[in-house]
Protein backbone atom coordinates (compact mmCIF):
# COMPACT_ATOMS: atom_id res chain seq x y z
CA UNK A 1 0.00 0.00 0.00
CA UNK A 2 2.99 2.27 0.44
CA UNK A 3 2.88 3.30 -3.20
CA UNK A 4 -0.86 3.60 -3.42
CA UNK A 5 -1.73 6.68 -5.45
CA UNK A 6 -3.14 9.60 -3.52
CA UNK A 7 -6.57 9.49 -5.07
CA UNK A 8 -7.10 5.91 -3.90
CA UNK A 9 -5.92 6.81 -0.41
CA UNK A 10 -8.30 9.76 -0.46
CA UNK A 11 -11.19 7.58 -1.44
CA UNK A 12 -10.46 5.09 1.32
CA UNK A 13 -10.09 7.84 3.90
CA UNK A 14 -13.47 9.16 2.84
CA UNK A 15 -14.87 5.74 3.66
CA UNK A 16 -13.24 5.94 7.10
CA UNK A 17 -10.28 3.65 6.45
CA UNK A 18 -7.75 4.39 9.22
CA UNK A 19 -4.93 2.41 7.51
CA UNK A 20 -5.22 4.61 4.46
CA UNK A 21 -5.06 7.62 6.73
CA UNK A 22 -1.92 6.22 8.38
CA UNK A 23 -0.31 5.80 4.98
CA UNK A 24 -1.15 9.34 4.09
CA UNK A 25 0.31 10.45 7.40
CA UNK A 26 3.61 8.63 6.95
CA UNK A 27 3.89 9.75 3.38
CA UNK A 28 3.28 13.44 3.95
CA UNK A 29 4.37 14.09 7.52
CA UNK A 30 8.00 14.92 6.77
CA UNK A 31 7.41 17.20 3.77
CA UNK A 32 4.65 18.96 5.68
CA UNK A 33 6.82 19.39 8.75
CA UNK A 34 9.57 20.75 6.55
CA UNK A 35 7.10 23.08 4.87
CA UNK A 36 5.79 24.27 8.20
CA UNK A 37 9.25 24.73 9.62
CA UNK A 38 10.33 26.80 6.63
CA UNK A 39 7.43 29.13 7.43
CA UNK A 40 7.70 29.51 11.16
CA UNK A 41 11.21 28.28 12.08
CA UNK A 42 9.78 26.81 15.26
CA UNK A 43 9.76 23.04 15.75
CA UNK A 44 6.84 23.28 18.20
CA UNK A 45 4.58 25.32 15.97
CA UNK A 46 5.54 23.23 12.95
CA UNK A 47 4.72 19.99 14.73
CA UNK A 48 1.47 21.28 16.12
CA UNK A 49 0.20 22.72 12.86
CA UNK A 50 0.95 19.52 10.95
CA UNK A 51 -0.79 17.48 13.62
CA UNK A 52 -3.82 19.73 13.52
CA UNK A 53 -3.90 19.43 9.76
CA UNK A 54 -4.08 15.66 9.90
CA UNK A 55 -6.67 15.69 12.65
CA UNK A 56 -8.76 18.09 10.60
CA UNK A 57 -8.47 15.82 7.56
CA UNK A 58 -9.56 12.79 9.57
CA UNK A 59 -12.43 14.51 11.32
CA UNK A 60 -13.78 15.94 8.09
CA UNK A 61 -13.02 12.87 6.05
CA UNK A 62 -16.44 13.04 4.40
CA UNK A 63 -15.52 16.40 2.94
CA UNK A 64 -12.68 14.84 0.98
CA UNK A 65 -15.14 13.28 -1.42
CA UNK A 66 -14.64 15.94 -4.06
CA UNK A 67 -10.96 16.48 -3.41
CA UNK A 68 -8.77 15.42 -6.33
CA UNK A 69 -5.47 16.62 -4.92
CA UNK A 70 -5.12 15.76 -1.28
CA UNK A 71 -1.45 16.75 -1.28
CA UNK A 72 -2.26 20.30 -2.21
CA UNK A 73 -5.01 20.34 0.38
CA UNK A 74 -2.62 19.15 3.07
CA UNK A 75 -0.12 21.87 2.32
CA UNK A 76 -2.81 24.54 2.21
CA UNK A 77 -4.32 23.37 5.50
CA UNK A 78 -0.89 23.33 7.11
CA UNK A 79 -0.14 26.85 6.00
CA UNK A 80 -3.45 28.05 7.45
CA UNK A 81 -2.79 26.15 10.65
CA UNK A 82 0.61 27.82 11.02
CA UNK A 83 -0.91 31.24 10.60
CA UNK A 84 -3.62 30.38 13.12
CA UNK A 85 -1.10 28.91 15.49
CA UNK A 86 1.12 31.98 15.30
CA UNK A 87 -1.83 34.30 15.79
CA UNK A 88 -2.84 32.37 18.87
CA UNK A 89 0.60 32.89 20.27
CA UNK A 90 0.72 36.52 21.22
CA UNK A 91 4.37 36.48 22.11
CA UNK A 92 5.16 35.63 18.55
CA UNK A 93 3.02 38.37 17.14
CA UNK A 94 6.00 40.13 15.69
CA UNK A 95 6.96 36.98 13.93
CA UNK A 96 3.63 36.55 12.29
CA UNK A 97 4.13 39.84 10.49
CA UNK A 98 7.46 38.61 9.19
CA UNK A 99 5.93 35.44 7.84
CA UNK A 100 3.16 37.22 6.04
CA UNK A 101 5.38 39.94 4.69
CA UNK A 102 7.96 37.50 3.50
CA UNK A 103 5.29 35.47 1.85
CA UNK A 104 3.83 38.46 0.11
CA UNK A 105 7.03 40.20 -0.91
CA UNK A 106 8.79 37.24 -2.44
CA UNK A 107 5.70 36.05 -4.27
CA UNK A 108 6.71 32.54 -3.50
CA UNK A 109 3.65 30.57 -4.27
CA UNK A 110 2.44 27.93 -1.89
CA UNK A 111 3.23 25.58 -4.76
CA UNK A 112 6.90 26.53 -4.76
CA UNK A 113 7.14 26.16 -1.00
CA UNK A 114 5.47 22.79 -1.29
CA UNK A 115 7.95 21.56 -3.93
CA UNK A 116 10.85 22.90 -1.89
CA UNK A 117 9.64 21.08 1.21
CA UNK A 118 9.17 17.80 -0.63
CA UNK A 119 12.62 18.00 -2.19
CA UNK A 120 14.23 18.92 1.10
CA UNK A 121 12.59 16.02 2.87
CA UNK A 122 13.78 13.72 0.08
CA UNK A 123 17.36 14.98 0.33
CA UNK A 124 17.13 14.41 4.06
CA UNK A 125 16.64 10.72 3.43
CA UNK A 126 19.79 10.30 1.35
CA UNK A 127 22.64 8.31 2.87
CA UNK A 128 25.04 10.66 4.63
CA UNK A 129 27.92 10.28 2.18
CA UNK A 130 25.72 10.72 -0.87
CA UNK A 131 23.97 13.69 0.71
CA UNK A 132 27.26 15.37 1.55
CA UNK A 133 28.66 14.93 -1.94
CA UNK A 134 25.40 15.97 -3.56
CA UNK A 135 25.37 19.14 -1.49
CA UNK A 136 28.95 19.96 -2.39
CA UNK A 137 28.27 19.42 -6.05
CA UNK A 138 24.98 21.23 -6.24
CA UNK A 139 24.77 23.81 -3.54
CA UNK A 140 28.43 24.74 -3.21
CA UNK A 141 29.11 24.29 -6.92
CA UNK A 142 32.31 22.24 -6.57
CA UNK A 143 33.56 20.07 -9.42
CA UNK A 144 33.94 16.32 -9.11
CA UNK A 145 37.73 16.62 -8.81
CA UNK A 146 37.50 19.29 -6.12
CA UNK A 147 35.18 17.12 -4.07
CA UNK A 148 37.45 14.10 -4.58
CA UNK A 149 40.45 16.10 -3.40
CA UNK A 150 38.61 17.48 -0.43
CA UNK A 151 37.30 14.14 0.75
CA UNK A 152 40.41 12.19 -0.27
CA UNK A 153 38.45 9.75 -2.41
CA UNK A 154 38.62 8.93 -6.08
CA UNK A 155 36.67 11.06 -8.60
CA UNK A 156 34.95 7.91 -9.75
CA UNK A 157 33.46 7.38 -6.28
CA UNK A 158 32.22 10.93 -6.28
CA UNK A 159 30.52 10.43 -9.63
CA UNK A 160 29.00 7.18 -8.42
CA UNK A 161 27.69 8.83 -5.29
CA UNK A 162 26.09 11.62 -7.31
CA UNK A 163 24.41 9.06 -9.57
CA UNK A 164 23.18 7.19 -6.49
CA UNK A 165 21.84 10.46 -5.10
CA UNK A 166 19.91 11.15 -8.30
CA UNK A 167 18.53 7.63 -8.42
CA UNK A 168 17.47 7.65 -4.82
CA UNK A 169 15.95 11.09 -5.11
CA UNK A 170 13.91 9.96 -8.08
CA UNK A 171 12.69 7.03 -6.04
CA UNK A 172 11.85 9.22 -3.06
CA UNK A 173 10.10 11.76 -5.23
CA UNK A 174 8.14 9.20 -7.21
CA UNK A 175 5.21 9.04 -4.75
CA UNK A 176 4.91 12.82 -4.88
CA UNK A 177 4.97 13.17 -8.62
CA UNK A 178 1.45 14.54 -8.57
CA UNK A 179 2.69 17.40 -6.46
CA UNK A 180 5.93 17.96 -8.32
CA UNK A 181 4.94 18.11 -11.93
CA UNK A 182 4.55 21.70 -12.88
CA UNK A 183 1.05 22.07 -14.23
CA UNK A 184 1.15 25.79 -14.59
CA UNK A 185 -1.38 26.57 -11.87
CA UNK B 1 -12.48 5.34 -13.70
CA UNK B 2 -13.13 8.84 -14.83
CA UNK B 3 -10.96 10.30 -12.15
CA UNK B 4 -8.08 8.03 -13.05
CA UNK B 5 -8.29 9.08 -16.66
CA UNK B 6 -8.28 12.69 -15.64
CA UNK B 7 -5.17 12.37 -13.58
CA UNK B 8 -3.23 10.35 -16.09
CA UNK B 9 -4.05 12.96 -18.66
CA UNK B 10 -2.70 15.70 -16.44
CA UNK B 11 0.63 14.06 -15.79
CA UNK B 12 3.02 13.90 -18.73
CA UNK B 13 4.41 10.43 -18.88
CA UNK B 14 8.12 11.26 -18.95
CA UNK B 15 10.16 9.68 -16.20
CA UNK B 16 12.86 12.32 -16.80
CA UNK B 17 10.47 14.83 -15.39
CA UNK B 18 11.17 13.43 -11.96
CA UNK B 19 14.75 14.55 -12.37
CA UNK B 20 15.37 16.82 -9.42
CA UNK B 21 17.16 19.44 -11.52
CA UNK B 22 14.22 19.68 -13.87
CA UNK B 23 11.70 19.89 -11.06
CA UNK B 24 13.60 22.74 -9.52
CA UNK B 25 13.88 24.48 -12.86
CA UNK B 26 10.20 24.05 -13.60
CA UNK B 27 9.30 25.69 -10.33
CA UNK B 28 11.86 28.47 -10.68
CA UNK B 29 13.80 27.18 -7.71
CA UNK B 30 17.52 26.54 -7.41
CA UNK B 31 19.83 24.68 -5.09
CA UNK B 32 20.65 27.88 -3.26
CA UNK B 33 17.17 28.02 -1.86
CA UNK B 34 17.22 24.38 -0.84
CA UNK B 35 18.09 23.67 2.77
CA UNK B 36 20.24 20.56 3.07
CA UNK B 37 20.14 20.54 6.84
CA UNK B 38 18.30 17.70 8.49
CA UNK B 39 15.30 18.77 10.46
CA UNK B 40 14.59 16.26 13.15
CA UNK B 41 10.94 15.51 12.88
CA UNK B 42 9.83 12.87 15.36
CA UNK B 43 7.31 11.21 13.14
CA UNK B 44 6.50 8.37 15.55
CA UNK B 45 5.79 10.71 18.40
CA UNK B 46 3.60 12.77 16.13
CA UNK B 47 1.80 9.64 15.03
CA UNK B 48 1.08 8.61 18.60
CA UNK B 49 -0.17 12.07 19.47
CA UNK B 50 -2.51 12.12 16.52
CA UNK B 51 -3.91 8.71 17.36
CA UNK B 52 -4.51 9.84 20.92
CA UNK B 53 -6.33 12.93 19.72
CA UNK B 54 -8.36 11.04 17.18
CA UNK B 55 -9.43 8.41 19.69
CA UNK B 56 -10.31 11.03 22.27
CA UNK B 57 -12.47 12.93 19.88
CA UNK B 58 -13.77 9.75 18.37
CA UNK B 59 -15.22 8.52 21.64
CA UNK B 60 -17.18 11.64 22.41
CA UNK B 61 -17.63 12.94 18.96
CA UNK B 62 -18.77 9.74 17.34
CA UNK B 63 -21.01 8.89 20.23
CA UNK B 64 -22.83 12.19 19.91
CA UNK B 65 -22.77 12.01 16.16
CA UNK B 66 -24.38 8.59 16.22
CA UNK B 67 -27.05 9.70 18.62
CA UNK B 68 -27.88 12.63 16.41
CA UNK B 69 -27.78 10.49 13.33
CA UNK B 70 -30.07 7.81 14.69
CA UNK B 71 -32.65 10.04 16.27
CA UNK B 72 -34.77 12.13 14.03
CA UNK B 73 -34.33 15.39 15.82
CA UNK B 74 -36.67 17.44 13.70
CA UNK B 75 -39.58 15.32 14.89
CA UNK B 76 -38.76 16.13 18.48
CA UNK B 77 -37.55 19.64 18.02
CA UNK B 78 -40.38 20.99 15.93
CA UNK B 79 -43.19 20.58 18.48
CA UNK B 80 -40.79 21.54 21.27
CA UNK B 81 -39.86 24.67 19.42
CA UNK B 82 -43.48 25.62 18.81
CA UNK B 83 -44.37 24.96 22.43
CA UNK B 84 -41.54 27.12 23.68
CA UNK B 85 -42.33 29.94 21.28
CA UNK B 86 -46.05 29.98 22.09
CA UNK B 87 -45.31 29.82 25.80
CA UNK B 88 -42.97 32.79 25.52
CA UNK B 89 -45.53 34.77 23.53
CA UNK B 90 -48.33 33.98 25.98
CA UNK B 91 -46.21 34.84 28.99
CA UNK B 92 -45.06 38.13 27.54
CA UNK B 93 -48.60 39.16 26.60
CA UNK B 94 -49.83 38.25 30.07
CA UNK B 95 -47.02 40.23 31.58
CA UNK B 96 -47.68 43.18 29.30
CA UNK B 97 -51.41 43.11 29.99
CA UNK B 98 -50.73 42.79 33.68
CA UNK B 99 -48.45 45.81 33.84
CA UNK B 100 -50.67 47.76 31.47
CA UNK B 101 -53.68 47.12 33.68
CA UNK B 102 -53.82 50.18 35.87
CA UNK B 103 -55.40 49.60 39.23
CA UNK B 104 -58.81 51.19 39.42
CA UNK B 105 -59.31 54.10 41.76
CA UNK B 106 -62.10 55.91 43.49
CA UNK B 107 -61.42 59.62 43.64
CA UNK B 108 -62.70 61.73 46.51
CA UNK B 109 -62.34 65.49 46.34
CA UNK B 110 -63.23 67.95 49.08
CA UNK B 111 -64.23 71.51 48.25
CA UNK B 112 -63.09 74.61 50.08
CA UNK B 113 -64.51 74.96 53.57
CA UNK B 114 -65.59 71.35 53.86
CA UNK B 115 -64.19 68.32 55.61
CA UNK B 116 -64.86 64.67 55.01
CA UNK B 117 -64.06 61.45 56.82
CA UNK B 118 -63.63 58.33 54.71
CA UNK B 119 -63.61 54.91 56.30
CA UNK B 120 -62.00 52.90 53.53
CA UNK B 121 -62.27 49.62 55.40
CA UNK B 122 -62.13 48.55 59.00
CA UNK B 123 -58.41 49.28 59.13
CA UNK B 124 -58.06 52.54 57.26
CA UNK B 125 -59.75 55.85 57.95
CA UNK B 126 -58.93 59.11 56.21
CA UNK B 127 -59.93 62.58 57.38
CA UNK B 128 -59.71 64.93 54.43
CA UNK B 129 -59.34 68.67 54.85
CA UNK B 130 -60.75 71.18 52.41
CA UNK B 131 -59.27 71.49 48.91
CA UNK B 132 -57.86 67.98 49.10
CA UNK B 133 -58.17 64.95 46.90
CA UNK B 134 -57.52 61.32 47.66
CA UNK B 135 -57.38 58.44 45.20
CA UNK B 136 -58.28 55.15 46.81
CA UNK B 137 -57.54 51.91 44.97
CA UNK B 138 -60.52 49.59 44.56
CA UNK B 139 -58.34 46.64 45.38
CA UNK B 140 -55.96 47.57 48.12
CA UNK B 141 -52.52 46.11 47.79
CA UNK B 142 -48.98 47.30 48.09
CA UNK B 143 -48.73 47.65 44.35
CA UNK B 144 -51.76 49.91 44.31
CA UNK B 145 -50.92 52.91 46.46
CA UNK B 146 -53.19 55.65 47.74
CA UNK B 147 -52.62 59.05 46.20
CA UNK B 148 -53.14 62.14 48.25
CA UNK B 149 -53.15 65.77 47.22
CA UNK B 150 -53.75 68.33 49.91
CA UNK B 151 -54.14 67.72 53.58
CA UNK B 152 -55.35 64.63 55.37
CA UNK B 153 -55.09 62.70 58.59
CA UNK B 154 -54.75 58.99 58.07
CA UNK B 155 -55.31 56.34 60.65
CA UNK B 156 -54.24 52.82 59.90
CA UNK B 157 -54.75 50.09 62.46
CA UNK B 158 -52.75 46.95 62.14
CA UNK B 159 -54.55 44.09 60.48
CA UNK B 160 -53.94 40.47 61.37
CA UNK B 161 -51.88 39.95 58.26
CA UNK B 162 -49.76 43.02 59.08
CA UNK B 163 -50.57 44.30 55.65
CA UNK B 164 -48.50 47.26 54.60
CA UNK B 165 -50.14 50.20 52.86
CA UNK B 166 -48.57 52.73 50.61
CA UNK B 167 -49.54 56.39 50.30
CA UNK B 168 -47.99 58.63 47.68
CA UNK B 169 -48.13 62.33 48.22
CA UNK B 170 -46.01 65.29 47.15
CA UNK B 171 -43.42 63.10 45.47
CA UNK B 172 -42.84 60.86 48.46
CA UNK B 173 -44.08 57.41 49.26
CA UNK B 174 -45.16 56.55 52.78
CA UNK B 175 -45.37 52.94 53.84
CA UNK B 176 -46.85 51.70 57.05
CA UNK B 177 -48.83 48.89 58.52
CA UNK B 178 -49.99 50.73 61.58
CA UNK B 179 -49.84 54.45 62.26
CA UNK B 180 -51.73 57.67 62.73
CA UNK B 181 -50.28 60.49 60.78
CA UNK B 182 -50.98 63.75 59.09
CA UNK B 183 -49.86 64.73 55.62
CA UNK B 184 -50.04 68.12 54.02
CA UNK B 185 -48.70 68.16 50.52
CA UNK B 186 -49.73 71.67 49.56
CA UNK B 187 -48.89 74.25 52.14
CA UNK B 188 -47.74 77.77 51.35
CA UNK B 189 -44.08 76.89 50.80
CA UNK B 190 -44.85 74.13 48.31
CA UNK B 191 -43.56 71.79 50.89
CA UNK B 192 -44.73 68.41 52.02
CA UNK B 193 -45.15 68.08 55.75
CA UNK B 194 -45.98 64.87 57.54
CA UNK B 195 -46.53 64.50 61.27
CA UNK B 196 -46.66 61.15 62.96
CA UNK B 197 -48.88 61.00 66.00
CA UNK B 198 -48.73 57.27 66.53
CA UNK B 199 -46.84 54.26 65.22
CA UNK B 200 -44.13 54.60 62.62
CA UNK B 201 -43.98 55.32 58.93
CA UNK B 202 -41.35 54.44 56.37
CA UNK B 203 -40.67 57.15 53.84
CA UNK B 204 -39.22 56.16 50.51
CA UNK B 205 -37.05 59.01 49.38
CA UNK B 206 -37.38 59.36 45.63
CA UNK B 207 -34.03 60.97 44.91
CA UNK B 208 -31.95 58.42 46.78
CA UNK B 209 -30.04 56.12 44.46
CA UNK B 210 -31.32 52.90 45.91
CA UNK B 211 -34.72 52.60 47.46
CA UNK B 212 -33.67 54.08 50.75
CA UNK B 213 -36.24 54.24 53.44
CA UNK B 214 -36.36 56.71 56.25
CA UNK B 215 -38.38 55.71 59.26
CA UNK B 216 -40.24 58.38 61.17
CA UNK B 217 -41.54 57.57 64.59
CA UNK B 218 -44.25 58.89 66.82
CA UNK B 219 -43.78 62.56 67.71
CA UNK B 220 -41.63 63.29 64.70
CA UNK B 221 -42.30 65.21 61.55
CA UNK B 222 -40.75 65.38 58.16
CA UNK B 223 -40.46 68.27 55.75
CA UNK B 224 -39.77 67.58 52.13
CA UNK B 225 -39.46 69.78 49.05
CA UNK B 226 -39.28 67.62 45.99
CA UNK B 227 -38.00 70.24 43.56
CA UNK B 228 -35.23 71.37 45.87
CA UNK B 229 -34.35 67.88 47.03
CA UNK B 230 -34.75 69.14 50.58
CA UNK B 231 -35.53 66.76 53.41
CA UNK B 232 -35.64 67.39 57.13
CA UNK B 233 -36.75 65.37 60.10
CA UNK B 234 -37.65 67.04 63.36
CA UNK B 235 -39.66 66.63 66.53
CA UNK B 236 -43.20 67.95 66.64
CA UNK B 237 -43.48 71.23 68.56
CA UNK B 238 -47.07 72.37 68.04
CA UNK B 239 -50.20 70.48 67.36
CA UNK B 240 -51.88 73.13 65.23
CA UNK B 241 -51.57 70.99 62.18
CA UNK B 242 -54.39 68.99 63.70
CA UNK B 243 -56.59 71.99 64.40
CA UNK B 244 -58.77 71.45 61.36
CA UNK B 245 -59.63 68.02 62.70
CA UNK B 246 -59.71 68.44 66.46
CA UNK B 247 -60.79 72.06 66.55
CA UNK B 248 -58.08 72.89 69.05
CA UNK B 249 -56.01 75.91 68.10
CA UNK B 250 -52.94 76.47 70.15
CA UNK B 251 -50.50 79.33 69.75
CA UNK B 252 -47.38 79.47 71.82
CA UNK B 253 -45.42 82.67 71.35
CA UNK B 254 -45.89 82.70 67.59
CA UNK B 255 -45.51 85.80 65.40
CA UNK B 256 -48.83 87.33 64.53
CA UNK B 257 -48.30 86.83 60.81
CA UNK B 258 -47.94 83.10 61.38
CA UNK B 259 -51.01 83.09 63.58
CA UNK B 260 -52.97 84.82 60.87
CA UNK B 261 -51.73 82.30 58.31
CA UNK B 262 -53.09 79.50 60.41
CA UNK B 263 -56.36 81.30 60.99
CA UNK B 264 -56.91 82.14 57.37
CA UNK B 265 -56.24 78.53 56.53
CA UNK B 266 -58.57 77.35 59.25
CA UNK B 267 -61.44 79.67 58.40
CA UNK B 268 -60.63 80.02 54.72
CA UNK B 269 -60.58 83.81 54.80
CA UNK B 270 -57.71 85.91 53.42
CA UNK B 271 -56.35 88.83 55.45
CA UNK B 272 -53.85 91.66 55.35
CA UNK B 273 -51.91 93.19 58.20
CA UNK B 274 -51.74 96.92 57.55
CA UNK B 275 -50.08 97.92 60.80
CA UNK B 276 -46.40 97.02 60.42
CA UNK B 277 -45.71 97.22 64.14
CA UNK B 278 -48.11 94.33 64.71
CA UNK B 279 -46.13 91.94 62.49
CA UNK B 280 -43.41 91.52 65.08
CA UNK B 281 -45.81 90.83 67.97
CA UNK B 282 -46.07 87.32 69.37
CA UNK B 283 -49.25 85.61 70.40
CA UNK B 284 -50.01 82.90 72.94
CA UNK B 285 -53.46 81.40 73.41
CA UNK B 286 -55.46 78.19 73.27
CA UNK B 287 -58.91 77.80 71.79
CA UNK B 288 -61.23 74.86 71.67
CA UNK B 289 -63.43 74.77 68.63
CA UNK B 290 -63.56 78.55 68.42
CA UNK B 291 -65.61 80.71 66.12
CA UNK B 292 -63.66 83.29 64.17
CA UNK B 293 -65.06 86.11 66.28
CA UNK B 294 -63.75 84.53 69.48
CA UNK B 295 -60.22 84.41 68.11
CA UNK B 296 -60.30 87.85 66.53
CA UNK B 297 -61.71 89.39 69.68
CA UNK B 298 -58.93 87.87 71.69
CA UNK B 299 -56.31 89.24 69.31
CA UNK B 300 -57.94 92.68 69.25
CA UNK B 301 -58.05 92.71 73.07
CA UNK B 302 -54.44 91.64 73.33
CA UNK B 303 -52.90 94.16 70.95
CA UNK B 304 -55.46 96.89 71.07
CA UNK B 305 -55.91 96.82 67.33
CA UNK B 306 -58.84 96.90 65.00
CA UNK B 307 -59.93 94.12 62.72
CA UNK B 308 -62.52 94.81 60.07
CA UNK B 309 -63.96 92.68 57.37
CA UNK B 310 -64.86 94.01 53.93
CA UNK B 311 -66.93 91.01 52.89
CA UNK B 312 -64.20 88.64 51.66
CA UNK B 313 -61.08 89.89 53.39
CA UNK B 314 -59.90 90.74 56.89
CA UNK B 315 -57.98 93.95 57.41
CA UNK B 316 -55.98 94.40 60.60
CA UNK B 317 -55.11 97.96 61.62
Amino acid sequence: MSNTPDHILTQKITEGNKTAFDHLFFKYYKPLYRFAFNFCHSPIIAQESVQNTFIKIWKNNKALKNCDNIGKLLFTYTRNEIIDEIRKNNTRKKYEMNVIQEYDSEHKSINQEKVKAIIESAIEQLPDQAQKIFRMAKKEGLTVNEIADYLSISPKTVENQIIIAYKKLRKYLEPFKNQLIYLGD
Amino acid sequence: MRRKNNISKKIPNHPQDLNIDKILGNHHLDYDSIDFEKKEADILQAYQMINKQINKSRNLFYYLKNIIKHTNLTNILKPLYTIVVTAVIILTTIKLLDTAKEPEYSIISVDAGEKITVHVNSYISIWLNSNSTVKIPREISRRAPFYLKGEAFIKITESKKKKEYSIISGGMEFRTSSAEFHINSENQENELVAHISEGKVNCVIPFATKSQELTIFEGEKINFIEKAGFLAKDNIHTYNYMAWKTGILQFTNQPLSEVMDILSNYYDIPFTIKNDSLKGKHFTATFNNPTIDEVLNKIMANYNCNITGNGNKLIIN
